[in-house]
């Protein structure tokens, strides 16, 4: 299977370069661009595991680029990384407010942004497979509430329809309320398991 | 013809006095599993001027009937009569094209007569 790419961009082709070489012992697969706009084509169809960007780039800055990255539906969880040479404490904490997920200082050594990379990477994907949970379990709550909940609720309310307009006697009815409280019991009771986690 | 294909009985025994309060003229049959209406489809001479079709069903649920439909060409009016409100499962069942409307449990009177069967 096709492994999603680590995006790096960076005018420097010098620092590109370096980033490919200590990037290749892990075996990621890299996608390199000098711009912001060759990285841009690149993530029309493609949502890779990490970004990786310089600030000062011939064509924008790569806070403003990550701020932009972190508002795409899509791409928004992709974890971001600033590498720059700028010590500024302004520029750090402009670029964490936009949305960076690290921020790395020129030089820096192998080690440091390997490891970097490999925990940001390490969050990103436990969110994501957290981000499948909540959404499987919402689509059970879902399920529960349209099919077992409002099934029982909506037979009620005809009951009661009925009922008001002499179209079905109450002696009739008595039947129908057991069977509606079970099945209303037993879907609160799979809800109320699975709200604790139990299933 | 109408046919009401619904695995609940308290629905199916609701929904057949309120069909025939709104539209006493209608004939009506209930199947209590979709498989069984499909078996009865397949043979039948004429074929049901409308279908109110449950979703959440055993064995075979309203989507499947639904895919079988349409894959058979049948032309059915299938109004969807489901207590769901997940706007996958009336997106889903509007895909389909023998699917006229999508309506909520209960069936209510009123609610049957606005839909203006042509009985």
């Amino acid at each position: 299977m096709k492994k999603s790419p680590i995006v790096i961009i960076d005018d420097n082709v010098t620092m590109l370069h370096s980033l490919e070489e200590i990037l290749s012992i892990n075996d990621y697969d890299l996608y390199l661009c000098k711009t912001i706009s060759e990285a841009k084509e690149r993530l029309v169809y493609d949502v890779p595991i990490m970004i990786i960007c310089d600030i000062n780039l011939p064509d924008g800055n790569g806070i403003d680029f990550i701020k932009e990255i972190k508002t795409n539906e899509s791409l928004s969880e992709v974890p971001c990384m600033l590498i720059t040479g700028d010590l500024a404490r302004a520029t750090f904490r402009r670029s964490m407010l936009n949305g960076a997920d690290d921020y790395i200082t020129k030089p820096f050594s192998p080690t440091e942004i390997l490891e970097s990379i490999e925990y940001l990477i390490k969050i990103s994907s436990k969110r994501s497979r957290l981000i499948v949970r909540v959404n499987e379990k919402l689509k059970e709550i879902n399920h529960i509430n349209s099919h077992e909940l409002r099934h029982g609720v909506s037979s009620l309310q005809g009951i009661m329809a009925l009922l008001e307009s002499q179209d079905i006697d109450i002696s009739e009815c008595g039947s129908y309320f057991t069977t509606i409280n079970q099945e209303l019991e037993a879907g609160i009771q799979r809800l109320n398991k699975l709200l604790n986690n139990e299933e | 013809m109408i046919w009401l294909i619904d695995d609940d009985h308290i629905v199916n025994r609701m929904n057949s006095i309120t069909i025939n309060k709104a539209y006493p003229d209608a004939s009506l049959t209930i199947y209590s599993s979709a498989r069984a209406a499909l078996e009865v489809l397949s043979k039948a001479e004429k074929i049901p001027d409308y279908i109110f079709l449950d979703i959440n069903m055993p064995e075979m649920n309203g989507f499947e009937f639904l895919m079988q439909i349409t894959n058979r060409s049948y032309d059915i009016r299938i109004i969807m009569l489901s207590s769901s409100i997940d706007p996958n499962d009336i997106d889903k069942a509007l895909s389909f094209h023998p699917v006229k409307t999508y309506l909520t449990k209960p069936l209510l009177k009123q609610k049957l007569l606005n839909l203006n069967l042509d009985i």
